[in-house]
């Protein structure tokens, strides 16, 4: 995986005002944390850091961060965002070592086309990442989930997936990764308008 | 339709909606999402109208997931009643809803069927809303 390199300078001043000021010059405020080391209060680009996070990677992107000439090593551990805007409000780093394993989450993609979609089944995906175990160098961009041989009724399990050779899948294996469900027919549709109906009315009032 | 099993009081004040939401912000279970762009209340009677209006549009296949719930009791005055002589009686359940806070998920049906089902459950709202997809929702700028 490549490495990007992200300049940082330490923030000597905290508080809103002090961040407030720092985002609104293009800067996000962070921190940076890890075994042997106290937590510097730090800054960097928010553009830079931006396109870093934009790699194929994503948010396990490995990071050289420069503090002051020093460079550590960084994964992004937790991102703030404005939930309406998506700007970047302050982000996590934790330091990693490179002969030490780590574990995070890792973005499961549905590859294929399931035959069971095809026969009108509908696909559920309701794990989207699994937790895996790895050397900062060998996180995995992404895992693949094959559902190209899921029939109506058939799951995918956390155990079906392809395991690589550098990550160890930490999720429990019998998690449901993906599965096709039946179509729903024209009858149990009614019924289930008709429960939703009478739930609607049964409701008690207001003590 | 949507309401608390019990609570512990009666009537609570109707309290201030400043800021922004501080959860519940991304599309976590199905693909896409309703988002609110302002703050509001949004009674019971509204999220049932919305699921229905939701539902009936992608018909089977589909699953919603409902993210909110009406847990604020509201009150109101008897119809011609002069002021004073205390708060008025439970009437409804509203959830209280700040702007970024994705009330509605949708999964299991393409994009466009997915958009016009999320268009016709914003209309049964009283507040302005958007379409998001769980990328959007994660997505920095």
């Amino acid at each position: 995986m490549a490495e990007i390199r992200l300049k940082a300078d330490k923030r000597l001043a905290s508080g809103k005002g002090v961040a407030r000021k720092s985002r609104a010059a293009g800067r996000v405020p962070a921190i940076v944390y890890g075994e042997g080391m106290e937590p510097v209060a730090i800054e960097v680009d928010r553009r830079e850091f931006v396109t870093a996070l934009r790699t194929d990677a994503g948010m396990n992107v490995l990071l050289d961060l420069e503090i002051d000439g020093a460079t550590t090593l960084a994964l992004t551990r937790e991102l703030q965002r404005d939930p309406v805007k998506g700007t970047l409000l302050h982000a996590d780093f934790v330091k990693v070592d490179r002969t030490h394993a780590i574990e995070l989450e890792v973005p499961v993609h549905v590859v294929g086309e399931s035959p069971g979609v095809k026969e009108g089944g509908a696909l559920e995906h309701p794990l989207f990442q699994v937790h895996v175990k790895c050397l900062p160098t060998d996180v995995p961009e992404s895992i693949d989930a094959d559902i190209s041989g899921l029939g109506i009724g058939d799951t995918l399990r956390v155990s079906d997936l392809a395991a690589g050779r550098d990550f160890e899948i930490l999720t429990d294996p019998e998690t449901v990764v993906a599965l096709v469900t039946a179509p729903v027919s024209e009858e149990e549709l009614v019924a289930m308008e008709a429960a939703a109906a009478v739930e609607a009315a049964g409701g008690a009032e207001p003590v | 339709m949507l309401q608390p099993r019990k609570t512990k009081h009666r009537k609570v004040q109707r309290g201030r909606m400043r800021g922004r939401a501080k959860g519940g912000s991304t599309v976590n279970f199905g693909d896409y999402g309703l988002m609110a762009m302002e703050p509001g209340w949004i009674s019971n009677r509204q999220i049932e109208a919305a699921r229905i209006a939701m539902t009936r549009h992608i018909r089977r296949g589909g699953k919603v997931w409902i993210n909110i719930f009406p847990d604020k009791p509201v009150t109101k005055k008897a119809a011609e009643t002069r002021m004073g002589s205390g708060k008025g009686n439970p009437e409804g359940w509203v959830a209280v809803i700040k702007p970024g806070r994705v009330m509605f998920e949708l999964a299991g049906v393409p994009e466009p069927l997915a958009k016009e089902a999320i268009r016709l459950a914003a209309h049964k709202l009283p507040l302005k809303c958007k379409f998001v997809t769980r990328e959007q929702t994660l997505e920095v700028q």
